[in-house]
């Protein structure tokens, strides 16, 4: 067993793992500061094995076992963590001047480019959080985005927070364009894009979560092609100060 | 006809949203209030026409209204898998 204490979205959790990777990949999350550890995340062989089972069907089939116990470990961790108004949120998110967004669409549709994008339009005004699997706190009637290590194919993540200041969904587009969506079908993608946590209260504050997140949070359609000059549809919101 | 053991209908600002908590059914279904008060009915095991019933005593309808009413929010159900 390997044994590591971390902090993620605030959630201090205590890892027993059977392979050493995942303390590896969490070492920018570690702390050494054992009190208030609320949760422990024992694995075992079985859990790598369902995990095994999960990843069947996607695109490679053949994850080793070290890899397979980060996607068990997160999946624990989420299991308790909806219990303290902190979920996973697919997407890139990145911070520019103090405020978090969020660019989501299924895998493959650019995401981590558009945000490449703004880091060239932005340079050191844009901080990476978290390219893939952020987790998203509500805190003080705050929607906050945490960085985890969960950081997809790119390896983007830091070790911060900033306040959700919008949600771009992203469609790949022949024309650049940003609309401001409707709440009830910004509901319908932040439901598609979370991590649904299995249990009926769980599902319920997700529900409750989700719906004060399309209600206070500026969600908008992001239509953009594959190049630099898409970005000028996404500024138009993040350059409003307002 | 009865939900399975693992759905939840949860309010969401004007409707509500019904989703399978096993994690079987990833996606959810929305309802309006008529269509939350018909599907909360079928957490009992109830034939359609004992909702449409139900749905009268509740509602100011005609028959033919709630007999549309049930029919199409079983029909969502359905389509969601989300009987047992």
């Amino acid at each position: 067993m390997y044994k590591g204490i971390y902090e993620f979205a605030n959630i201090k959790v205590e890892i027993n793992s059977l392979y050493e990777y995942i303390h590896k990949m969490c070492a920018k999350y570690k702390i050494s500061n054992n009190e208030d550890v609320k949760y422990v995340i024992n694995i075992t062989e079985d859990d790598i094995k369902r995990e095994n089972e999960k990843s069947k069907g996607q695109e490679y089939i053949d994850f080793p076992l070290y890899y397979l116990e980060t996607l068990a470990v997160y999946r624990k961790f989420l299991a308790f963590s909806i219990f303290e108004n902190v979920f996973l949120f697919h997407s890139s998110s990145f911070m520019i001047d103090g405020k978090a967004y969020i660019i989501t669409a299924p895998s493959g549709t650019g995401k981590s480019t558009h945000a490449r994008f703004l880091s060239e339009v932005y340079k050191e005004r844009f901080v990476c959080i978290n390219d893939d699997k952020p987790l998203i706190r509500y805190e003080n009637d705050e929607f906050m985005v945490y960085g985890t290590p969960w950081n997809g194919k790119h390896g983007l993540d830091n070790n911060v927070c900033y306040p959700l200041k919008a949600i771009f969904v992203l469609n790949r587009g022949e024309v650049d364009s940003v609309d401001k969506m409707i709440e009830s079908v910004a509901f319908n993608f932040i439901f598609s894009q979370v991590h649904k946590p299995t249990g009926k209260d769980e599902m319920k504050l997700i529900i409750n979560l989700l719906s004060k997140m399309a209600h206070s949070i500026h969600c908008y359609l992001l239509k953009a092609t594959n190049r630099i000059e898409a970005t000028e549809a996404s500024r138009k919101i993040i350059d409003n100060k307002n | 006809m009865k939900l399975r053991e693992e759905v939840i209908i949860a309010p969401n600002n004007d409707e509500a949203i019904m989703a399978d908590a096993s994690g079987k059914f990833k996606g959810m279904v929305k309802l309006n209030e008529t269509a939350a008060f018909i599907a909360n009915l079928f957490y009992e095991d109830i034939s359609e026409e004992e909702a449409v019933a139900r749905l009268i005593s509740e509602y100011e309808c005609s028959i033919d209204q709630a007999k549309e009413a049930v029919k199409f929010t079983i029909e969502k159900i359905k389509e969601a898998g989300l009987f047992e």
